[in-house]
């Protein structure tokens, strides 16, 4: 018996696992009445658009700190990623509690932004931190790992060839780990569309799909629940499937 | 051969354990997720003791619950609702036949003792001044659960539908609640009573049994408003009224139930002879005087089927 069959076994077989409850939809799915409920385009609405406010968010703020802790070391570095490694490990519901008490109209933080006319509770920015909360722990780890991959060698000699350091990250880092940085995007907006437990504490309002879901399971059971779903497919795997393939794309000058 | 064993050996005492857990019977309840502390804590262990048994207990809104085990999406023994309705639904499904009442709670107005209006609710639960005075003040913060998907969302609008006639007060349901759908204070259970308790809202609409196991203050209401008693389901409760959406695009009334908990056996219980004895437990002495004890009412009005 060869020792790359059990390999080769394995697998399809872990592929078979994770497509199977995928073909029970397809069974359980009533496709003659497939219909969409009141309010589930106007989930999926909210969930694209904010989702994509929350990604420019987890880019303007992960990248930078994932390249930090990927070409810096400095005292309490650990500390540092013992605290991404927190807000990756805290349940989303116990993150939404936190999220609730530390925005609340009556805390510090909550009443300063309510004075300002800005609400962190039932609103669209409660929802995108909820996004943002949920996705950039992800996309930090996987950033700063395609940073790690970029050969240091190669940024110090674009340094000799006297680029300034801003020069160097764009023109060298960002390009040779844009596979990573394209998977670790890919991973934040899956994460982020997928938001469910912290949502629901501090943005059940709007309401994007997974509350949708939620919602529809509650109000009208689970004939409500299979179209949404498609159609959340649908919406979601386009961006990170894109971002899967065009990064791979020999780039061109 | 011996590294194929190694990686074996983790699995073997999970699948012991699965199947010793079977053996020994496993008694598995769904009920209505304001039930929570006193299954999971109180019945539930106790029941497992006494029985030498596993209790497995799952907590949710009862309509989500009844549709799970309608659809045959989750399987259970024994079910316990929170008013009539969901139960009806899995008697229509022919799921279960009679469904004896166990326990009753109230509507109550809970509110933050961190709350600056926390000394003016606890003069109102002393009775002066109206409890709904001090929900009118300008600036609180009040909260409720969905309408749509919660019955307490519902129960709480037809409080103040009732409070309205029984105070005389016209419009004040209007002016607590603003819109059936008001966002600004519509929250899941689950946030609505955590935020309560961190003091992020100063009042919201709740169970008397599961604000007082929370050990949360509140308010009591009146029996004509309050909806706990059947009594006053058919002449009194039957005035408040709400227009519900259906899915298929109408619109039906709906009226309050009144707040009883029923509990029944699965017809397709996996171990129906537990269930049997786990119902009859909670109306014996023992379950009744636990669930007193967590703050609920004695069972009203007769056996539903």
């Amino acid at each position: 018996m060869s020792a790359r069959l059990p390999l080769r076994l394995l697998g399809p077989l872990a592929l078979v696992l994770l497509a199977a409850p995928f073909a029970t939809l397809i069974a359980v799915t009533d496709w003659h009445g497939f219909a969409l409920s009141a309010g589930d385009w106007a989930a999926v609405g909210t969930s694209l658009g904010y989702t994509s406010v929350a990604m420019v968010a987890v880019i303007a703020m992960g990248t930078p700190l994932a390249w930090w802790l990927a070409r810096h070391e400095f005292r309490g570095k650990a500390a540092a990623e013992a605290l991404v490694l927190v807000a990756l490990l805290t349940p989303p519901l116990a993150l939404g509690i936190l999220l609730a008490s530390f925005t609340g109209p009556y805390s510090a933080v909550g009443g300063g932004l309510n004075r300002l006319g800005i609400s962190l509770t039932n609103t669209a920015g409660a929802f995108v931190l909820a996004q943002v909360y949920g996705a950039m722990p992800y996309y930090v780890l996987a950033a700063r790992g395609a940073f790690e991959g970029v050969p240091g060698d190669l940024e110090r000699i674009a340094l000799t060839l006297g680029k300034e350091p801003w020069q160097v990250f764009l023109t060298v880092t960002l390009p040779m780990a844009r596979i990573g940085l394209a998977a670790a995007l890919a991973l934040a907006w899956v994460r982020a569309l997928g938001e469910f437990g912290t949502a629901l504490i501090i943005a059940y309002y709007p309401q994007g799909i997974p509350v949708k879901l939620w919602v529809n399971l509650q109000d009208q059971g689970l004939g409500a629940v299979y179209p949404l779903l498609w159609v959340f497919f649908a919406a979601a795997l386009p961006l990170p499937l894109w971002l899967g393939m065009s990064a791979r794309r020999v780039m061109r000058p | 051969m011996r590294r194929r064993l190694v990686l074996a050996a983790p699995v073997i005492p999970v699948l012991s354990a699965m199947r010793s857990a079977h053996a020994a019977g496993v008694l598995k309840v769904a009920y209505a997720g304001s039930m929570g502390v006193v299954m999971d804590k109180a019945l539930g262990p106790a029941f497992a003791t006494a029985n030498g048994v596993a209790f497995q207990g799952t907590g949710q809104g009862a309509y989500g619950l009844a549709r799970l085990l309608a659809a045959k999406k989750l399987q259970a023994d024994v079910f316990v609702s929170v008013t009539p309705g969901p139960m009806r639904l899995l008697q229509t499904a022919g799921l279960v036949k009679d469904a004896a009442p166990i326990a009753s709670t109230a509507m109550v107005i809970a509110y933050s003792p961190k709350s600056r209006f926390a000394p003016a609710f606890k003069a109102a639960a002393d009775g002066k001044p109206p409890w709904w005075q001090v929900l009118r003040s300008p600036g609180l913060r009040f909260g409720r659960t969905d309408p749509a998907t919660d019955p307490q969302g519902r129960n709480i609008i037809f409080t103040m539908e009732l409070a309205e006639l029984f105070y005389r007060v016209p419009g004040l349901a209007r002016g607590l609640l603003g819109a059936v759908n008001n966002q600004a204070q519509i929250f899941t259970e689950a946030s609505l009573l955590s935020r309560l308790e961190s003091g992020q809202i100063d009042a919201s609409s709740g169970y008397q049994s599961a604000v007082a196991s929370r050990r949360l203050p509140y308010v009591t209401l009146p029996p004509e408003i309050n909806l706990s008693d059947p009594a006053y389901a058919a002449k009194w409760y039957a005035q408040a009224t709400l227009p519900m959406a259906q899915p298929d695009g109408t619109t039906t009334n709906a009226h309050p139930e009144p707040l009883v908990f029923y509990a029944g056996v699965l017809e397709d219980a996996p171990s129906s002879d537990l269930a049997r004895r786990f119902v009859a437990f909670l109306t014996s002495a023992e379950g009744q005087r636990t669930l007193r004890e967590a703050g609920y009412g004695p069972p009203k009005g007769g056996t539903i089927g």
